[in-house]
C-alpha cells in the first residue's frame, strides 16, 4: 500500500444558514506537513473538522486514499484520521487512561510501556502517565492529546491551533512533534495563525479565508 | 365491609385546605393565589369528569371505547412529556419519539401482566385496564421527559460537547460517545421509582392500595395488586427510559456519527 492521501473535493459546509466553506479542494499526502492559516471565522477549523468527518458537508466529499469517507464506517475512518481540537477535552482519570482511550473504545488494551513510549514521543516523561488528567497545564494537555491521538496509529494527523495558547517552550515541543509525525510518514495538517509558528512548522502553506482555500 | 360516604358538602370542607395554602401564599407574597385556585378547581373538575366517564365506560364497555380511552391517555402523556423538554429539538421531533417510548415501555409492563397474571374476562375489562394503564403510562411520561431533558440539556454544554466530539474523533461510536450522559440520565430518572420501591409501606401507602382497602377489598388482595403495580412501575421506567435515551441519541447524531447540536462556526 502506498502513502496515505486525504482529500477534500468540492467541499462546501453550511452551519445553519451561514456558508462557512464553499467548493474547497485540498489534499495532503503521507510524509508531508501542511499548514492552514487565515483570519478568524475564515473556515480553517471547519475545514479541519470536515476532514475529520465531524461535520457533515452540504456538498462535496472527503476521501481517504481515494475512497469516499461515506464508504467507510465512521469508526474505521477516524481511527486512521486523528483530530486534536484546539482545547482538547481530557477524560476523567489519569493521563494513561486518556492515552489508552482510543484503543480501549474498540476493546484493545495497550501496555504501560506503549503508553510511556507515546508520552516520550510527545516529549513527556513516561512516568507522566500516572498524573491526574484534570490537573495538566495547557502545554501538557496538548501533548497528551496528541499522544492520545497517536495511540490509534493513524495515517493522518489533524491539529487545530495546537500552539495557540502555549508558552514558547511548549509550542516548540508541539511543533517538533508535528514535524516528527510528518517525518515518520503521517499526513500532518496543522491549523495555525501565529506567523512564527507557521515558519517553524514549514511544510506546504495554505490560506483559508471567506470560506475559500488557496495555496 | 363498607366505606364511609363523602357527601358533596363535606367534600367542600376539604377545599378549606386549599384556602389555607392560598393564605400562606398571600402572606408570603408567593403570587400563587390564582394558580392554586385554578389548579384546585381544575383538578377537581377533571377528576369528577373522568369519574363519570369511568362509570359510563364500566357500564357499557366495548373494546373500541376502552382502547380509545387508552389512546387518549397515551397521546396526552406523550404530548406532556415532549412539551416538558426545554433543551430538545421541538415538539414535532419529540412527540412521536416520546409516544413510541411510552407505548413500548407501557406494553412491556402491561401485556404480560394481563396475559399471564390477571387474565380478566373480557380481556379489555375497563376496571382493570384503565386504572393500571393510567399509573403505568403516567410513570412512563415522567421518566421519558426526565431522560430526554437531561440528555439534551447536557449536550448543549460546551464541556460535554467537547468530550463527545473528542470521543468520536478517537473512533467512538455515537453510542459510546453519549454513554456517560445516557447512563446519568436513565439512572436519575429511575431514582424516584427506586425510592418508591424501597420505601413503600414505610413512608408512603400507595393510592390504589389504600383506595381498595377503603372500598372494602381485603388488604392481602389489595397488597397483591400493589406489588404487581410496583414491579410494573420499575419495568416501565427502565424500558421507557432506555427507549427515550435511544431516540435522543438518534436525534443528536447523524447516520455518520456526527454530533448535530453544535452552534459554533
Amino acid at each position: 500500500m502506498g502513502p496515505t492521501r486525504i482529500e477534500a473535493r468540492h467541499l462546501s459546509v453550511r452551519l445553519g444558514t451561514r456558508s462557512v466553506l464553499s467548493d474547497v479542494g485540498f489534499s495532503a499526502d503521507g510524509g508531508t506537513l501542511s499548514t492552514i492559516s487565515g483570519p478568524s471565522g475564515g473556515g480553517k477549523t471547519t475545514l479541519l473538522r470536515a476532514l475529520a468527518t465531524l461535520v457533515e458537508p452540504s456538498a462535496g466529499d472527503i476521501l481517504l486514499d481515494g475512497v469516499t469517507a461515506h464508504a467507510l464506517a465512521p469508526r474505521d475512518f477516524r481511527i486512521r484520521v486523528a483530530y486534536v481540537a484546539q482545547l482538547p477535552a481530557m477524560f476523567p482519570g489519569t493521563v494513561k487512561d486518556n492515552v489508552a482511550m482510543g484503543p480501549s473504545l474498540r476493546g484493545v488494551s495497550i501496555s504501560d510501556g506503549a503508553v510511556a513510549e507515546l508520552l516520550e514521543r510527545a516529549s513527556l516523561p513516561g512516568a507522566f502517565g500516572q498524573r491526574a488528567a484534570g490537573e495538566l497545564s495547557g502545554g501538557e494537555r496538548q501533548r497528551v492529546a496528541i499522544a492520545r491521538a497517536l495511540a490509534n496509529q493513524p495515517s493522518v494527523l489533524l491539529l487545530d491551533e495546537p500552539t495557540a495558547s502555549l508558552d514558547v517552550e511548549s509550542s516548540e515541543h508541539v511543533i517538533g512533534l508535528a514535524r516528527d509525525c510528518a517525518a515518520a510518514g503521517l499526513a500532518v495538517v496543522v491549523v495555525c495563525h501565529v506567523v512564527e509558528h507557521l515558519k517553524a512548522l514549514g511544510g506546504i502553506p495554505y490560506v483559508c479565508a471567506d470560506g475559500s482555500l488557496r495555496a | 365491609m363498607t366505606y364511609l360516604d363523602i357527601p358533596l358538602p363535606r367534600l367542600a370542607v376539604a377545599f378549606a385546605l386549599v384556602l389555607v395554602a392560598i393564605l400562606v401564599s398571600m402572606r408570603m407574597g408567593l403570587h400563587l393565589t390564582w394558580a392554586l385556585l385554578v389548579g384546585a378547581v381544575r383538578g377537581a373538575v377533571q377528576l369528577l369528569a373522568v369519574g363519570y366517564l369511568l362509570v359510563l365506560l364500566f357500564a357499557h364497555q366495548q373494546p373500541a371505547s376502552v382502547l380509545g380511552l387508552l389512546a387518549v391517555m397515551l397521546f396526552v402523556a406523550a404530548w406532556t412529556s415532549a412539551s416538558r423538554v426545554e433543551h430538545g429539538p421541538g415538539l414535532r421531533v419529540l412527540l412521536p419519539r416520546s409516544l413510541a417510548a411510552i407505548v413500548v415501555g407501557s406494553s412491556v409492563a402491561l401485556v404480560p401482566i394481563f396475559v399471564l397474571v390477571l387474565h380478566p374476562s373480557p380481556w379489555f375489562d375497563a376496571r382493570y385496564l384503565v386504572p393500571l394503564s393510567g399509573m403505568i403510562v403516567a410513570n412512563a411520561m415522567n421518566v421519558v421527559a426526565q431522560v430526554q431533558e437531561r440528555i439534551f440539556a447536557s449536550t448543549t454544554r460546551d464541556g460535554t460537547q467537547a468530550q463527545i466530539e473528542q470521543l468520536l474523533a478517537l473512533g467512538a461510536t455515537s453510542r459510546q460517545a453519549l454513554g456517560p450522559e445516557v447512563t446519568a440520565a436513565v439512572r436519575a430518572a429511575l431514582i424516584p421509582t427506586l425510592n418508591g420501591l424501597l420505601t413503600v409501606g414505610l413512608v408512603a401507602l400507595p393510592g390504589m392500595m389504600t383506595g381498595q382497602i377503603l372500598s372494602g377489598t381485603a388488604p392481602d388482595h389489595a397488597i397483591r395488586y400493589q406489588i404487581i403495580i410496583l414491579y410494573q412501575l420499575v419495568v416501565v421506567a427502565a424500558v421507557s427510559g432506555s427507549m427515550a435515551a435511544y431516540f435522543a441519541r438518534r436525534v443528536l447524531f447523524t447516520k455518520w456519527d456526527q454530533l448535530v447540536v453544535r452552534r459554533d462556526g
